[in-house]
């Protein structure tokens, strides 16, 4: 009965943990969605105005684009929750900072993602919009977005839940987040292969209630009848 | 059955055996496993698992180790007849990784708890420590006691007894505990504001204040618990033999004198 003594011994372990992992399971949810909605505010204006290609703007989007995409996320995030406090003397809560500074990073991929969806929508719909004489942003508005952002769906929860995954590097600016939480664990009971196990297995949790969310999506807000 | 089909069979078959056979072999023919001062002297290194915490333990300019804790531990292995080598470890996969075999000993400043007792086997204690709170210089004659941080922020390394100082004093309470991954992070957010102190092990907290007297000070210290805090290596619990070689050399050091020397020389003296 050795196995079946082991397996409750752990199980009962595991019902220990729960606690302090669900606390930092909430603090993981929160500044993952947090993040990822400011990555879609900013990801959205950001292709937009890029597509527009206005002309003083494209500089420093597409600067704002390649930067953040070209350095590591936790350097970024160590360089805003020093920096900020260092050059204005500002004095921010760090889920706050790391919830910008993540919402930053995502916000440059999704632009990207957002891009190219909106890329996407042949020349034809747009051209057929003009000669009803819609301008711009009429076009934008109710012919392109509404399509773009109905392509990109999956792509976008594929950035959700890499978002998910990163917010285990707000440990390293003191959040006590789900990945930290373990460790918190493991300090005081020494089982890291169990407790990292169970950490996992909530990461893997959350990713995967959020493709199927993302099925849920792509099947409600499908335009019926599109031919593309 | 297709022939791609007999031929991963006859494939799989023959791992089988060849597999069964080989293992069978080693285990009756294989060499005993060494234990205890054997199998470390078999290795010709006494691997000691170390986490950066100055003055016991410390990395040079060229990735080297020094260190009080150092120091003690190239003696032990000078005595078993190995060479040292110290390993950096992560301070929370520390004592894992000595269950692992990863590492032999455990030597960076690790005090005696209840809950590490069931997992390890210390040495002898070989000293006495408190915890120091630690703030900007600027702000030293702010703070006197430990109630001076209530309705502030205090930033402590979790897995530490200073951190569970924290929670004893401030748990639950308005006072903000926050959490870092080592002393000098911890340093870094009372520099910038991040915390208004930092409480860690009184030698490590002079040793950093002397090292940058204009930004950090102590304020003052604090008894660990109930009872005296001390710090002592840990072997695992089959490694007996290893852990009476240390308590030899500990016990040597200190009849001999060179035990207040060495303390002159990291300047922990208490």
């Amino acid at each position: 009965m050795g196995i079946i003594e082991s397996i409750l011994d752990t199980l009962s372990f595991f019902y220990e943990c729960l606690p302090t992992l669900l606390d930092g399971l909430q603090i993981t949810i929160i500044s993952s969605v947090a993040s990822f909605f400011l990555g879609l505010l900013v990801g959205s204006i950001v292709a937009v105005l890029r597509v527009e290609r206005i002309k003083f703007l494209n500089p420093f989007l597409t600067a704002y684009v390649e930067i953040v995409r070209g350095t590591p996320l936790l350097v970024q995030l160590l360089f805003l929750f020093y920096g900020i406090p260092i050059v204005f003397g500002l004095q921010m809560p760090p889920l706050a900072v790391g919830i910008f500074s993540i919402g930053l990073c995502t916000g440059a991929y999704q632009s990207e993602i957002i891009r190219t969806g909106i890329q996407s929508i042949s020349k034809g719909q747009i051209e057929a919009s003009q000669a009803l004489g819609m301008t711009r942003w009429k076009i934008m508005q109710f012919i392109i977005l509404p399509q773009a952002l109905r392509i990109v769906v999956p792509t976008l929860i594929n950035e959700f839940i890499t978002v998910t995954k990163d917010t285990s590097m707000l440990m390293v600016v003191s959040i006590p987040e789900l990945t930290r939480r373990g460790s918190w664990i493991v300090y005081r009971t020494f089982k890291p292969f169990e407790v990292f196990g169970l950490v996992g297995a909530m990461y893997f949790a959350l990713a995967y209630a959020s493709s199927r969310l993302s099925k849920y999506i792509e099947k409600k807000y499908q335009i019926k009848g599109l031919i593309r | 059955m297709n022939t791609t089909t007999k031929i991963v069979l006859a494939v799989l078959i023959t791992a089988i055996i060849v597999g069964s056979t080989v293992t069978a072999y080693y285990e009756v023919y294989r060499k005993p496993a060494l234990t205890g001062i054997a199998r470390i002297q078999a290795k010709g290194t006494l691997v000691v698992g170390l986490d950066v915490y100055p003055p016991w333990a410390s990395q040079t300019q060229n990735g080297g180790w020094e260190g009080f804790d150092i120091d003690v531990m190239k003696k032990v292995a000078e005595k078993i007849g190995v060479q040292f080598e110290g390993k950096a470890v992560v301070w929370e996969t520390i004592i894992p990784a000595l269950m692992a075999k990863d590492i032999d000993v455990i030597a960076s400043a690790l005090s005696i708890t209840p809950d590490r007792s069931e997992e390890v086997l210390y040495s002898i204690a070989y000293y006495e420590v408190t915890l120091s709170f630690v703030v900007k210089t600027s702000k030293v004659a702010q703070y006197q006691s430990a109630e001076d941080f209530v309705g502030k922020k205090v930033g402590a390394q979790a897995g530490t007894t200073g951190w569970d100082l924290a929670q004893t004093l401030y748990g639950n309470t308005s006072t903000e505990i926050r959490d870092f991954l080592s002393i000098p992070d911890l340093l870094l957010a009372l520099d910038t504001g991040v915390v208004d102190t930092g409480i860690f092990d009184t030698p490590t907290a002079r040793d950093y204040c002397k090292q940058e007297p204009a930004k950090f000070a102590v304020a003052f210290t604090h008894p660990t618990h109930g009872y005296p805090d001390y710090y002592a290596y840990a072997v695992r619990p089959d490694d007996g033999e290893l852990a009476e070689a240390i308590n030899t050399v500990i016990v040597e050091l200190m009849a001999s004198g060179e035990m207040a020397q060495l303390m002159a020389k990291w300047e922990v003296s208490p």
